[in-house]
């Protein structure tokens, strides 16, 4: 199981989001690579904050900064990418897999598969991010800014992995989180991300999951992501 | 357009990032978690850490704890409740050579009437004086090595010694502008520090900017590789704050019956926070102003407004009287060995903008309180002494 | 494409210099880095139409060097099933398939245990420009992601395999005089991707 980190950048800067409504200001994403690089990370995830419609000129200066950035980990990315124009400027950056989300939710085949020319149908991760309400997963379209209902089947065929995100517990590393929940796709095909802490990791190791992704918590302890 | 939070007086430009809900600002957002914390069963979770420690010592070791200092007020309640905790800790501090007459006691006071071990580590001066004249120039900051040797050395005593705790007082980021939440536990690593005291860069990069030296011989400005394991854990550093309710005025003020001396100054009410330092509050002041655009009492008057002990009105007025107040550069400048063509070239080309509040007098001892500080925090701030002697190079006879 | 800039990156890190070129004709350097992200159709077509091809098989006989990673490594080889089947460089004699279809794995994306002596790396003439460095072994860890895998010919001695039960058939490196396979990415590797670069670079 693969052990991550995932890095919100907004205007160029990270930020760190508490049930996702509040967000606290982290550092400079170079600082940020560096430091879990050195405590070997496994990967790192950088996602643009991007709920409702995305701003191009926003967006160009968070690809210029990745260009800048001295990376020697496996980095995805994402975040409204949402037109092919986007893939393609991305396509230039040192980012190994691509980050979608409101593409599953609206099905964008074209967008999906120009993805797949480009990155390589391994590269594809599909973004989730859920709560569980009276025992059903609601998922949240960030393009729309609302909960919605999504077509798993679609998501299992044209992607390799799947994050989902828990957005009560996002931020709340000092959770103790119960067993994890019984997601609609196999272990092997997920990601689990949102307040995941040290503990958790002990509980779901056996389990079966492709990934687990700290989110604001990777920087506020000393720890070897090696020795977890 | 900028913000400005809508209960204290932070705008949107801070060094450590800042950020707003509803016009609150992040600072006065977490400031309120302190209300709905369970602070008895935090308190119990730092007698567990300390219980961790102590079986270090038991190993054979003879401190199960190093507490960085200064001589601070901060570091009289620190080492109070640690002693509380039945911890014995070794003190470490720093000679940045910077201490005045009062830092030089209080220091001295700590170690004596706590009656504790330390380590108080005097770095080759006239390299020390390169790097401060270097980042001086380059970032208009001239307290980067000290802060550098303070946050590493400790660091570097803990990892050389075996000792597997470093307990810190405040954790600036969260109580100023709120960069954490409580219950996140932060602890001390090396991210915070680059990002938080070393403005996001390292020694090296200082180097890199024309100081002349060689990297092998500023070791201890850095933050150790990889500390040996310790049972496979590098020194945990945890900060207090994270775990007792943090009042600064309060407890500083609960210290005086050790021998603290808190200085009178005229850059804030607050006669405790870096009492002791020739520099805080002059050259370092300036510093501040220029990069970041505010004054040090800002915070000050925040951290109170928070407390109920000042009203955000009174606040305002508080800070616009001392915006006014004056700095004298030129002990500082004496010290750098900063030529009077030199002087000119800084005001000219560095702190033109700031000329209006530059003197070369200083009187320390005829300050003033302003009309708006409220009678509560008078009282709390009244016992102040005046330097008689800045800048005291003990411990090298330079 | 999308690994380029991490591979020239990673180079920088060395030290080295590196030129990124689109036409076979400014194909001078003694070393040639075959990076591939995406399948190996489209790759393939891609050298073919520029005649990327021929420079590369050129380049080659007259005795340099090339790497390939990952997607690079596998067009280097005679025939790839992705796609459903493309004929490939043929430098290499073996053939790319799923990984699926000998481990029944459909994707391999992990970190493996990785290990190497300089000394196995065969090197005729040693271009690397690091020739003092005292590094003669390599241990550590290599980042992964593929679905396809180049499979190791029986009683082949230029070929490592992938560190892990499952994937054992599978090549993780192979090297044999002045042709370099990586199927994991170097570049992404943190220390140990670094030290193998500046091993074979």
């Amino acid at each position: 199981m693969r052990i991550g980190a995932s890095l919100l950048l907004k205007n160029g800067f990270c930020y760190q989001s508490y049930r996702w409504q509040f967000l606290r200001p982290l550092g400079t994403l170079q600082n940020a690579i560096k430091i879990l690089e050195e405590r070997k990370v496994d990967e790192i995830s950088i996602i643009r904050y991007c709920r409702g419609e995305d701003d191009v000129s926003t967006l160009d200066h968070d690809l210029d900064l990745i260009t800048k950035i001295d990376c020697i980990t496996p980095l995805s990315f994402g975040g409204g990418i949402r037109d092919v124009l986007t893939l393609q400027k991305i396509h230039q950056l040192p980012v190994e897999r691509i980050l979608l989300s409101s593409a599953y939710f609206e099905k964008d085949q074209m967008l999906i598969e120009k993805a797949i020319e480009l990155f390589g149908k391994q590269a594809l991760i599909a973004v989730l991010p859920y709560r569980v309400s009276k025992e059903k997963f609601e998922y949240f379209h960030c393009r729309l800014n609302q909960f919605l209902d999504c077509d798993m089947s679609f998501i299992d065929k044209h992607s390799n992995e799947v994050m989902f995100y828990n957005i009560d517990l996002e931020g709340c590393n000092h959770a103790i989180q119960l067993e994890p929940h019984h997601f609609p796709l196999p272990n092997p095909k997920i990601i689990l991300s949102g307040g995941v802490n040290r503990t958790f990791i002990k509980k779901v190791r056996n389990l079966d999951f492709a990934a687990v992704s700290f989110d604001n918590a990777s920087l506020h302890h000393e720890f070897n992501f090696s020795e977890l | 357009m900028s913000i400005i939070c809508s209960n204290c007086l932070h705008n949107d430009r801070h060094p450590f990032g800042i950020s707003f809900v509803d016009n609150i600002c992040s600072g006065c957002y977490t400031h309120q978690e302190k209300n709905s914390l369970d602070w008895h069963s935090r308190r119990e979770s730092l007698f567990h850490i300390a219980d961790l420690a102590k079986k270090f010592r038991s190993k054979g070791l003879t401190y199960d704890c190093v507490i960085p200092v200064r001589g601070v007020a901060e570091d009289y309640f620190v080492i109070e409740q640690i002693l509380s905790l039945e911890l014995n800790p070794l003190l470490v501090a720093i000679n940045d050579y910077f201490f005045n007459d009062i830092g030089w006691h209080n220091l001295h006071n700590l170690i004596t009437i706590f009656d504790l071990d330390s380590q108080i580590f005097s770095p080759n001066f006239h390299e020390y004086r390169e790097l401060v004249s270097t980042s001086f120039r380059k970032q208009l900051h001239i307290l980067y090595p000290s802060l550098s040797l303070n946050c590493s050395y400790p660091v570097h005593v803990a990892n050389e010694r075996g000792i597997p705790l470093i307990i810190w007082g405040q954790l600036q980021p969260l109580e100023q502008v709120g960069k954490f939440s409580h219950l996140d536990s932060v602890e001390m690593t090396k991210w915070s520090q680059i990002e938080h005291d070393r403005l996001g860069y390292d020694i090296a990069q200082v180097i890199g900017n024309g100081a002349h030296l060689n990297p092998q011989h500023l070791v201890y400005y850095d933050y150790p590789i990889r500390a040996r394991n310790l049972g496979s854990k590098a020194p945990t550093g945890i900060y207090l704050s994270n775990y007792l309710r943090w009042d600064p005025l309060k407890q500083n003020n609960s210290i005086l019956k050790y021998g603290f001396k808190p200085q009178r100054e005229t850059a804030t009410f607050d006669p405790y926070e870096r009492a002791g330092s020739s520099v805080y509050y002059t050259a370092h002041e300036i510093s501040r102003l220029h990069r970041h655009g505010y004054r040090k009492v800002r915070d000050h008057i925040n951290r109170e407004i928070r407390h109920g002990r000042v009203s955000k009105k009174n606040g305002e007025n508080l800070y616009q009287y001392y915006c006014t107040q004056k700095i004298n550069l030129a002990p500082f400048f004496d010290w750098l060995d900063v030529s009077e063509s030199g002087r000119q070239w800084i005001f000219q080309h560095l702190l033109g903008q700031h000329t209006d509040i530059i003197t070369d007098e200083s009187d320390s001892n005829h300050i003033q309180y302003s009309e708006f500080l409220p009678a509560s925090i008078k009282n709390m701030v009244s016992t102040s002494f005046a330097q008689t002697v800045e800048f005291v190079a003990f411990g090298k006879g330079i | 494409m999308g690994n380029i800039r991490s591979i020239t990156n990673a180079i920088e890190r060395l030290g080295l210099t590196s030129n990124l070129i689109s036409d076979p004709d400014n194909l001078t350097s003694d070393i040639i880095i075959l990076p591939g992200v995406g399948s190996a159709q489209l790759f393939m077509h891609k050298i073919r139409s520029r005649r990327f091809d021929i420079a590369i098989k050129d380049h080659v006989k007259r005795g340099n060097k090339i790497i390939g990673i990952c997607l690079g490594f596998q067009v280097m080889t005679e025939f790839s099933e992705e796609d459903g089947g493309t004929e490939c460089l043929g430098l290499i004699k073996t053939q790319t398939i799923s990984l699926n279809k000998l481990d029944r794995i459909l994707n391999h994306n992990q970190w493996e245990k990785f290990s190497l002596r300089k000394d196995d790396l065969f090197l005729s003439e040693d271009h690397s420009s690091l020739l003092n460095q005292k590094k003669r072994v390599i241990n550590g860890r290599v980042f992964y992601n593929h679905e396809y895998g180049v499979k190791i010919p029986r009683n082949c001695i230029h070929y490592k395999s992938i560190n892990t039960d499952t994937l054992r058939a599978f090549a993780s490196i192979y090297y044999n005089k002045n042709i370099i396979g990586i199927q994991f990415h170097p570049e992404k590797s943190q220390a140990t991707g670094i030290d193998l670069l500046s091993f074979i670079l």
